[in-house]
């Protein structure tokens, strides 16, 4: 026996897939306790599915403008579990759909105003933290964005164009500028200066607080298992009770699952982000980046990162994964696409080549086909409401749609933005819509390699093909 | 199943047989019965769920437990099969109890990944505490009597030898009684004393190569999903439960150097283990303190003789890596529920069901319990194991069989079919391995799961 298992045995080789760690900053964030789940036969005025940064901040404004208004969120896990908690936490304005095509759909009107409800969405969030003092680790620092290649820096001149003559003035970057703002290797580059950056899972937990404190009952692991719209009231079931609302919001984007109200037209993918262990003073000197603001390239499927309070870069990016459903099989995607992450980091950063990472997460966001949000009541389904396929934009976009939210709760509504609408362009097969899906984001991948081939070898180094 | 038995009266008849009179031993509580129809000794999960069966087929069931009081005991209290409370009635008190439902299962041996999702069969992992007592409301419910406090000592034995009853210690000095039963069921554990008295011995005994390692944390924002990572030497897993807590558990290797009560080398091979932990279990609160078994003996025991049955851990345990003791109590018991009804009347005839049960209770057992062996060996895994694992991890379809398995829909022998044959044939034409490699693996494989050694 002792021969047969000597020989017949082999060293164990390198792990296949890499297992996700938690986000960085549920393990730097101060442990928060979590909340009650829902029990028993529940009423309420408002019941909002989703405790994530756009059901907390729509549940603040309800509050704010009607205290008395009995308001419920269920979180299915914890607060700060879905999509906020796993972002890189840069609030700064903007939309997934390309300017020019915004303004040649729907008109520089409508242009105008989706475009400031970003902005809006900022401010709304910058005046949030500082009146509840909730730490966040916010801080005021620019969004920069930097072209790899002229064809992307056309594209980035066109945009401006559009922001500038819809009279949102964001200049070009001197070199001396973007090098300071973003680090080497860009061609060109703007940046937004109204932009917050905030450590997500903390802003989450901390509105979450602050929501607690003001009287709104949020409900954590409480998950979402049937939910009966045939009365006149909706009435939502979780595994240890029920509540019955007057209105119902779903503000639960990438994680809807069978909840999604728009399965036609609005879909997850997920992206992936790592962490660094914390730079140390060395290898922050030698970066090339002062380290302010957050940092975006202008690719499809672009690179995006910052340092987050303690001194780790947080990198993001990698092409976008449409979930299978299957775990072994997202996680050898998922696995890809940290190894090529990894090697973007390193390309981009030679000095943290072989730095510490110690984390590596990913989160689930919805996107429609047409790459715009959706915001509305759920069509067929009285008193349900639906806000989410942020598309990437999310951070702030959902602070100004909970604000838009509750003024029409109290009679006092805003006016409508393009991407208030009741459903977003379909595909009809669920086939169409999964295949179709996957080979529109591996198109885009390959279209990011086509351009960066036509770069010169010495920046090519730089981005790490 | 092919039983050789009538099918069961509609209704059971109460026994009728002349019993002599008992005299109570002055100053015991009158509490205790002097006849029942059936003794069970234990009153855990599988004696309350044995107890609630017969009593509610209308049989007096006296279910006697030696602790007073609900204590904790150390199980993986991991419920795979939802289905098994659900036939008890006690599936809504189990959830009602807070854990949240884990509809996927994340294993990943040696890189290898093995996870599957199974929202149709969710399970979930209930600290006993809450088990025990749902378990003994349900008993009072059924009609059944149960008595704490009591110690059984002895047997009763009949002019033929068969076991008649029991003799128990009642609390406090309280002196020796008897019960008188036409059956008497073991459900004791693994330390049985019904085992004992009866000098029913072990059998197909195999010695684990890990010891265990349990602790749980409050506030440990996982998802609610059952993660268990092999890794070389160290396995771990860890799970959410009731209330918040989360199980981590540890199974080194018995001959492991390192200190494991040591809570920071505890969290730090766990950290490095299971990345999902990291930076977060050195942060979390631990809940109550560590609890260890060392080099948990499998075994089967005797499990039948005249007037007595064994059942749960009494008559056979095995590794907890696949954690299926409580499924397996709860299997039993409504198989052993089966057999005792269903022969119910005549003593030789209810002897010979008891007989059969178990060679019931030994097919179903063995392939699992090979299987739990070998999966929690800690030698490393040989040629052949790995390429199993990689031709289950190549579809979703075995991987979920693979969780089917650990549900006890699915035969573990059934990988020494198709998935071996074909681990064969890849292992052969891999480059790195030769043929004696591999056919050494596969003869060694195949032993291990056969149950036979060398």
């Amino acid at each position: 026996m002792s021969t047969v298992s000597r020989r017949a045995t082999v060293s164990v080789e390198k792990p296949l897939v890499a297992l996700e760690t938690a986000p960085i900053w549920w393990q730097t964030a101060p442990p928060h306790e979590t909340g009650p789940r829902l029990r028993g036969a529940e009423r309420a005025a408002l019941v909002i599915v989703g405790g994530g940064l756009s059901g907390l901040a729509t549940a603040y404004h309800v509050n704010r403008l009607d205290p008395d208004r009995r308001v419920v969120v269920l979180e299915a896990q914890r607060v700060g579990w879905g999509a906020t908690g796993r972002s890189t936490g840069v609030v700064g304005p903007g939309l997934a759909m390309p300017m020019p095509r915004v303004r040649r759909k729907y008109g520089d009107a409508a242009a105008t105003e989706a475009f400031a409800a970003s902005e809006h969405g900022v401010a709304l969030l910058r005046d949030v933290i500082a009146r509840e003092a909730i730490e966040c680790d916010a801080r005021d620092e620019p969004h920069t964005v930097g072209a790899l290649t002229e064809a992307q820096q056309r594209r980035m001149a066109k945009h401006l164009t559009s922001l500038g003559e819809l009279g949102f003035d964001v200049p070009w970057l001197s070199d001396a500028e973007l090098t300071e703002l973003a680090g080497p290797g860009y061609l060109a580059g703007f940046a937004y200066r109204d932009v917050l950056l905030v450590d997500p899972y903390r802003l989450a937990t901390g509105l979450a607080d602050v929501l607690r404190a003001r009287g709104v009952e949020i409900y954590e692991d409480s998950p979402v298992i049937d939910v009966d719209t045939s009365g006149r009231r909706p009435v939502v079931r979780t595994p240890s009770g029920t509540v019955t609302a007057g209105r119902l919001l779903f503000t639960i984007d990438g994680y809807a699952k069978w909840l999604n109200p728009h399965p036609r037209s609005v879909f997850a993918i997920r992206t992936h982000v790592l962490a660094t262990a914390p730079l140390s003073e060395s290898q922050r000197a030698d970066l090339g980046w002062a380290g302010r603001g957050g940092v975006i390239d202008q690719r499809n499927f672009f690179n995006y990162y910052r340092m987050s309070g303690d001194g780790r870069l947080v990198f993001g990016g990698g092409p976008a994964v449409v979930p299978s459903g299957d775990p072994a099989r997202d996680a050898v995607a998922s696995t890809k696409v940290y190894r090529r992450l990894h090697r973007e980091l390193s390309a981009c950063f030679p000095v943290l080549g072989d730095v510490e990472v110690d984390a590596y997460w990913s989160g689930l966001t919805a996107s429609s086909f047409d790459r715009l949000p959706v915001l509305g009541a759920v069509p067929g389904q009285a008193a349900v409401h639906y806000a989410g396929s942020w598309c990437g934009h999310g951070l702030s976009l959902c602070v100004d749609a909970g604000w838009r939210f509750a003024k029409s709760l109290v009679d006092d509504p805003e006016p409508g933005l393009l991407w208030e609408r009741d459903k977003a362009p379909g595909v009809p097969s669920s086939v169409l819509r999964s295949k179709g899906s996957r080979a529109y984001l591996r198109f885009l991948d390959r279209a990011d390699r086509r351009d960066l081939r036509r770069l010169p070898a010495a920046a090519l180094e730089t981005v790490g093909r | 199943m092919s039983l050789p038995l009538p099918e069961p009266e509609s209704v059971p008849e109460p026994s009728s047989r002349e019993r002599p009179r008992l005299t109570l031993v002055p100053g015991a509580s009158t509490e205790l019965p002097e006849v029942a129809d059936v003794v069970i000794v234990g009153g855990r999960i599988s004696g309350c769920a044995t107890g609630v069966r017969l009593a509610e087929a209308g049989l007096r069931v006296v279910v006697l437990e030696r602790e007073e009081r609900y204590t904790d005991a150390i199980s993986t209290h991991y419920l795979q099969d939802l289905g098994l409370w659900d036939e008890l009635g006690l599936l809504q008190d189990v959830i009602d109890l807070g854990a949240p439902k884990l509809n996927a299962t994340r294993l990943n041996m040696d890189g290898i990944d093995l996870s599957s999702v199974h929202p149709e069969a969710p399970r979930m992992c209930v600290r006993r505490f809450g088990l025990d007592e749902l378990l003994r409301k349900r008993l009072d419910r059924s009609g059944a009597q149960f008595v704490t406090g009591v110690a059984v000592t002895g047997l009763v034995n009949g002019p033929d030898g068969r076991v008649d009853g029991v003799r128990v210690q009642l609390p406090d000095g309280g002196g020796t009684v008897q019960i008188l039963a036409s059956l008497v069921v073991g459900a004791d554990g693994r330390n049985s004393t019904v085992a004992r008295l009866t000098g029913a011995k072990k059998y197909a005994v195999t010695e684990n190569d890990r010891n265990a390692y349990w602790r749980y944390y409050r506030n440990l924002p996982i998802p609610p999903e059952f993660h268990l990572v092999r890794h070389e030497r160290d396995v771990f897993f860890a799970v959410p439960c009731d209330d918040g807590i989360t199980l981590v558990v540890a199974q080194p290797p018995s001959d492991d150097e390192r200190d494991w009560r040591d809570r920071p080398v505890f969290e730090e091979v766990a950290e490095r283990t299971i990345p999902l932990l990291r930076g977060l279990l050195h942060r979390a609160e631990q809940v109550g303190d560590m609890r260890v078994v060392r080099r948990m003996q499998g075994y089967f025991r005797e499990s039948a003789g005249p007037g007595w049955v064994i059942l749960g851990d009494a008559g056979h345990f095995k590794d907890v890596i696949t954690g299926q003791g409580i499924s397996d109590a709860l299997r039993q018991s409504r198989s052993l529920a089966g057999y005792i009804l269903a022969a119910w009347g005549k003593e030789p005839r209810l002897d010979r069901a008891m007989r059969y049960w178990w060679r019931a209770r030994d097919a179903d057992a063995k392939p699992m319990y090979y299987f739990s062996q070998s999966f929690g060996r800690s030698l490393p895994p040989n040629v052949l194991d790995l390429e199993v694992f990689r031709f289950v991890n190549s579809s979703n379809r075995r991987r979920h069989n693979l969780s089917r398995l650990l549900e006890h829909r699915y035969n573990p022998r059934r990988l020494l079919g198709v998935p071996a044959l074909a681990g064969l044939v890849r292992g052969l034409f891999r480059r790195d391995t030769d043929f004696s490699q591999v056919m050494a693996a596969f003869s060694q494989s195949a032993n291990r799961e056969l149950g036979r050694s060398g």
